[in-house]
């Protein structure tokens, strides 16, 4: 099973790049929108790659206390997500 | 090797949330392309690292796909149910 998880340096760093790609193509929608309802679901993207970057991280460095950090980013993100929703459908 | 391209793999199904963020016409598509693919490639990677890890760390790696997975598309409905009330904008086909 080792040689199916043995992963490369090459391809962490590609992956690295795809991440930041996709990092600043929700930051151009986040500033480029008119409608509050596309804002909100930017952030909660945003928040997912970030999450994303998380677990890439701790298959680089092979320490298993980072995979928690995306357990709480991801708890914190669909709690802001649903605080929002609830805000702009009342008012 | 093949560890490498399932990462990619699920970097860039993310990418392809981003990308589908930017060229979709309308608030309820834009809520397909966020909530299907992105919770999607974020479970690829996930289950890369429960390969990785062995087996002890199978059930953190099963409660972050829980929190992650199952909760995302939850948020987006609750989005598109607040922003039917608010009588946003339906896209009706046609061209672009």
């Amino acid at each position: 099973m080792n040689y199916l998880v043995d992963i490369p340096v090459w391809a962490i760093d590609i992956s690295y790049l795809i991440f930041i790609i996709a990092l600043s193509l929700i930051l151009v929608q986040l500033i480029r929108s008119k409608n509050i309802f596309e804002k909100v679901l930017a952030l909660d993207l945003l928040t997912a790659i970030v999450m994303c970057i998380a677990v890439a991280f701790s298959i680089e460095v092979q320490n298993a206390i980072y995979l928690e950090v995306s357990l709480c980013i991801s708890i914190i993100a669909f709690l802001g997500t649903v605080a929002f929703a609830r805000y702009l459908g009342r008012s | 090797m093949i560890g490498g391209l399932i990462l990619i793999l699920g970097a860039s199904f993310t990418l392809l949330a981003a990308i589908g963020l930017l060229r979709m016409p309308d608030l309820f598509t834009k809520m397909h392309a966020v909530a299907k693919a992105g919770a999607f490639g974020g479970s690829i990677i996930l289950i890369l690292a429960a390969f990785k890890f062995g087996f002890s760390l199978v059930p953190l790696i099963l409660l972050n796909i829980l929190f992650f997975y199952f909760t995302t598309p939850v948020a987006a409905q609750m989005i598109s149910k607040s922003a039917i009330s608010k009588n946003q904008k339906i896209w009706k086909g046609k061209d672009s």
